[in-house]
């Protein structure tokens, strides 16, 4: 009998997962803070579209919003929280050891 | 992450020098101090950094950053550039002193190659600080900017020329680039 046991699968985080919102997350690990105008412009997303992404980061405890004013116009700031940045180091690990798997 | 500066940082870092308003108050820097040459208030000169970074913030808060965004970079980049600007500093004023000392050396001899040089020196400063400048933002086309200060000074001093027309005609180029720069950033990007 051949040995069937396999490795265990690597526990990808599937919410970071996503094109959309990996690419966010690796901005924001890249700055302070950065505001939608910046992230809209670095990303080439619709309006809606990263207004969503960013609420569901949010709301996962990723990224921390502040909103304020400048003049009469609403601002909207993110920046990457520590649990953010841990998250994103787990994810890194865990997909480097996926592909470092991978035949060349 | 792992404290280095990380390719996606440094590309947004020089992406966020792109818009030209840099290049456009270099050039108008340049113009003033040499314009102080020519009234012959060369002390006035010495302000010009002052004023053109008490005017940074203002314009990129009212032209770039409604199009552009806010954005800040990590505390490690900040202190990078607070390092850089120290050094630049002093490179500038080892630079000045180093001219000074060949000058003072060169006095007894009118006639000399070294005296010759003189015009040249102050848009050979210029130039050096726009290798400075190139090296701290990575940006390369300042490296084009202290080539064209450093042309223009050695034209002076071959012609005899005053000082202040390499700085005037240097600078008056600087601001030329800048504005196309500034114009086409403000064209591609409308206010949000």
């Amino acid at each position: 009998m051949h040995d069937i046991r396999r490795p265990p699968a690597p526990h990808v985080d599937a919410f970071l997962h996503e094109l959309v919102r990996l690419r966010l997350l690796a901005f924001l690990s890249a700055l302070k803070r950065a505001d939608f105008v910046y992230l809209l412009r670095q990303t080439g997303l619709s309006r809606g579209n990263l207004s969503v992404q960013m609420t569901k980061l949010a709301e996962a405890g990723l990224v921390e919003i502040e909103k304020s004013f400048v003049g009469n116009r609403p601002r909207t700031v993110y920046a990457l929280t520590a649990k953010g940045r841990d998250a994103l180091r787990e994810y890194k690990a865990e997909m480097m050891s996926l592909l470092e798997a991978l035949p060349d | 992450m792992n404290g280095r500066v990380n390719p996606l940082e440094r590309r947004l870092f020089r992406q966020y020098w792109d818009d030209g308003l840099l290049d456009v108050l270099s050039g108008v820097g340049a113009l003033a101090v040499g314009l102080s040459w020519a009234v012959d208030l060369v002390a006035l000169g010495a302000a010009v950094p002052a004023v053109l970074a008490a005017l940074w913030v203002p314009l990129r808060r009212r032209l770039v950053e409604p199009r552009a965004g806010l954005v800040e970079f990590a505390d490690q980049r900040v202190e990078r550039n607070r390092r850089g600007l120290v050094g630049s500093a002093l490179l500038g004023l080892v630079a000045l002193a180093a001219f000074a000392a060949l000058a003072f050396w060169a006095a007894p001899n009118p006639g000399g190659p070294w005296r010759a040089m003189a015009p040249a020196v102050p848009a050979l400063l210029l130039a050096l600080m726009a290798v400075v400048a190139s090296l701290m933002l990575g940006l390369p086309r300042f490296v084009v900017y202290a080539g064209l200060f450093s042309v223009a000074g050695l034209g002076v001093a071959v012609t005899d020329g005053r000082p202040e027309v390499a700085i005037l005609a240097a600078g008056l180029l600087v601001l030329a680039s800048g504005t196309w720069r500034l114009n086409r950033f403000l064209r591609l990007n409308i206010e949000t």
